[in-house]
């Protein structure tokens, strides 16, 4: 798995917790050590998932795309989910 | 006799981006609003952050201990900051730039359950120099990157007082 650094997790988290606790006005319950278990746990997740998300993928997507190309089309599908797109 | 609050006359972000003023928003309908020193959130901060602030001495001090009082307020219910202040007292004709500060050491502002909006009080006893009448404080507030969760800004109110 690939461990992410301090200042990785915090700059996932950053966006986060402006949407969630500032956005919308949230009292925080969780503190940055909380949110490094959980950004640390979503990439281990990624990593363990990657080949069963790219065995899913169609083609001609699949061959005609790079890994940061797939990845970044996951992403938007999961911005979509979350509301931000 | 007890004294103070002697609050600063001048307070300046030296590192701008993690430290800035900020005005605390409670959550309640009424008087809600506290001016003070702005620290980013945990997620944010890059590196320790400094607010560098200057207090007068009256002429005569007061009886007791000189300490820095930090007022703390953030909307959270979980996290740490950690204070780190170093001071000097400087005298008219003397540098404040030239001034070496003194370590009082790493302090930690702990919010749990219930704590937010609450003011959390924070004395730090200043003896690493010594406190002179009419002389100026000249103080580095450092909020320290290291150990620090709190993941919302939080404001921080000043003052020194003696008890």
């Amino acid at each position: 798995m690939a461990l992410l650094t301090r200042q990785e997790k915090k700059k996932i988290a950053s966006p986060w917790v402006q949407k969630v606790f500032v956005d919308a006005k949230k009292t925080a319950n969780l503190n940055l050590d909380d949110l490094d278990l959980v950004t640390q746990a979503a990439e281990d997740w990624v990593e363990t998932n990657q080949a069963s998300f790219v065995a899913a993928l169609p083609e001609p997507f699949k061959t005609n795309t790079n890994a940061a190309e797939k990845t970044l089309m996951l992403v938007y599908v999961v911005m979509k989910r979350a509301g931000l797109i | 006799m007890a004294g103070g609050p002697i609050f600063p006359h001048s307070a300046f972000p030296v590192d701008a981006d993690d430290v800035f003023p900020n005005i605390h928003v409670g959550a309640g309908a009424n008087s809600k609003h506290d001016e003070g020193l702005g620290v980013a959130n945990a997620t944010d901060i890059a590196a320790d952050a400094t607010w560098r602030l200057r207090f007068q001495m009256p002429p005569t001090l007061p009886t007791g201990t000189g300490k820095l009082r930090i007022l703390s307020l953030s909307s959270a219910e979980t996290g740490v900051v950690k204070p780190h202040v170093k001071w000097a007292s400087v005298a008219v004709e003397e540098d404040p730039s030239a001034a070496t500060l003194n370590d009082e050491g790493v302090g930690t502002i702990t919010w749990g359950s219930a704590d937010d909006d609450q003011y959390k009080e924070t004395l730090v006893t200043l003896d690493a120099d010594t406190l002179v009448a009419s002389e100026e404080v000249v103080m580095d507030l450092v909020f320290e990157d290291a150990s620090m969760t709190l993941a919302v800004v939080s404001t921080h109110i000043v003052s020194i007082i003696w008890e």
